[in-house]
């Protein structure tokens, strides 16, 4: 939160990315290094370097200064690398100068909420509705509609706070089990 | 290793060798006068910190407020912070923290070079100059 280039920038690794509030880093004027905003993957050639899951993650009002950058979640694997999965995530509010950018390049995307994205399994393009952006409290709100909808088959069994996975009818999108 | 509370001008440098140090809440920051960091970790060491504070790496490219290659580290509720440079780098080095806070250093909050492989629970990574994670050619597990 709050990190001047980027939240997350994963290269040629494998890695498991879960239960995090990656929110507000980046700028949209300028930042030092490969500006990222929410996550970037990239790949290096050859085999797959597995793992590669991003799933129960909120990445929200990440910017990022220009085309180069990314904004919310940007996967730039190349042939053979292998695909990220994203899984019950939520993205929105993610922002390059002039354009909302929530996702670019290969990632799988199921069971997420990504603005503009209905394609794929279990995903919706609604507003999230967290406890107030203005405080940094991305905690789902009471009547947010990622509330017990995403993937049934989640191997997730606590959220951000250490909360027990799931919780009522369903498991809840995004890092926080409301 | 259990330190008394308190502030410690030192670069204390670990290698080769199995520690378990205790910090009770203990600031550690390098002496102004010359380029360096609070706390390294190299050579084959073993080592554990818990509860201490990693803040003043100085000098741009070099003050990181912990390094560690080729060593296995573990923190537990360890705050690096206001570091010239990244807060934690490492390299061919296993790491794991649990309930870091790493707020406001000059560069990445975690740099991984190659060979490294990372466990991370609880983290809080604040306001980094660049990003909050970099990492390169290792394997990551952010929870």
């Amino acid at each position: 939160m709050g990190n001047e280039t980027g939240g997350l920038h994963l290269f040629g690794s494998s890695f498991v990315v879960e239960n995090n509030s990656i929110v507000q880093n980046g700028n949209l004027t300028s930042a030092p290094g490969d500006p990222t905003g929410g996550i970037v993957v990239e790949s290096i050639p050859g085999a797959p370097i597995m793992p590669q899951d991003i799933r129960h993650n909120t990445i929200a009002d990440n910017l990022a200064p220009g085309a180069a950058g990314s904004a919310g979640l940007v996967c730039n694997t190349g042939a053979g690398t292998g695909a990220v999965q994203c899984d019950s995530s939520i993205r929105g509010g993610n922002e390059r100068p002039g354009e909302d950018v929530q996702t670019s390049g290969s990632c799988a995307i199921l069971y997420s909420n990504v603005t503009g994205i209905t394609s794929g399994a279990g995903n919706v393009s609604v507003a999230p509705i967290f406890v107030s952006t203005a405080t940094r409290d991305y905690h789902l709100a009471a009547v947010s509609p990622g509330i017990d909808i995403v993937d049934p088959s989640s191997a997730a069994t606590v959220d951000i706070d250490g909360d027990s996975r799931p919780n009522g009818a369903g498991y809840d999108m995004g890092a926080d089990k409301r | 290793m259990v330190l008394a509370p308190g502030s410690y001008v030192e670069n204390v440098s670990i290698s080769d060798t199995t520690l378990n140090i205790i910090g009770n809440g203990t600031r550690i920051f390098p002496p102004g006068f010359v380029p360096g960091s609070p706390f390294s970790v190299l050579l084959g060491a073993d080592v554990s910190l818990e509860d201490a504070i990693l803040e003043g790496g100085n000098s741009v490219g070099i003050g990181v407020g912990l390094g560690c290659s080729s060593s296995s580290l573990r923190l537990i509720d360890v705050t690096v912070r206001g570091n010239d440079y990244a807060g934690i780098t490492v390299e061919n080095c296993t790491l794991r923290l649990t309930d870091p806070t790493i707020r406001g250093n000059a560069q990445e909050g975690i740099q991984l070079r190659t060979g490294s492989v990372l466990t991370l629970r609880g983290s809080g990574i604040l306001d980094s100059g660049f990003h909050g994670q970099h990492v390169t050619s290792s394997a990551v597990d952010i929870r």
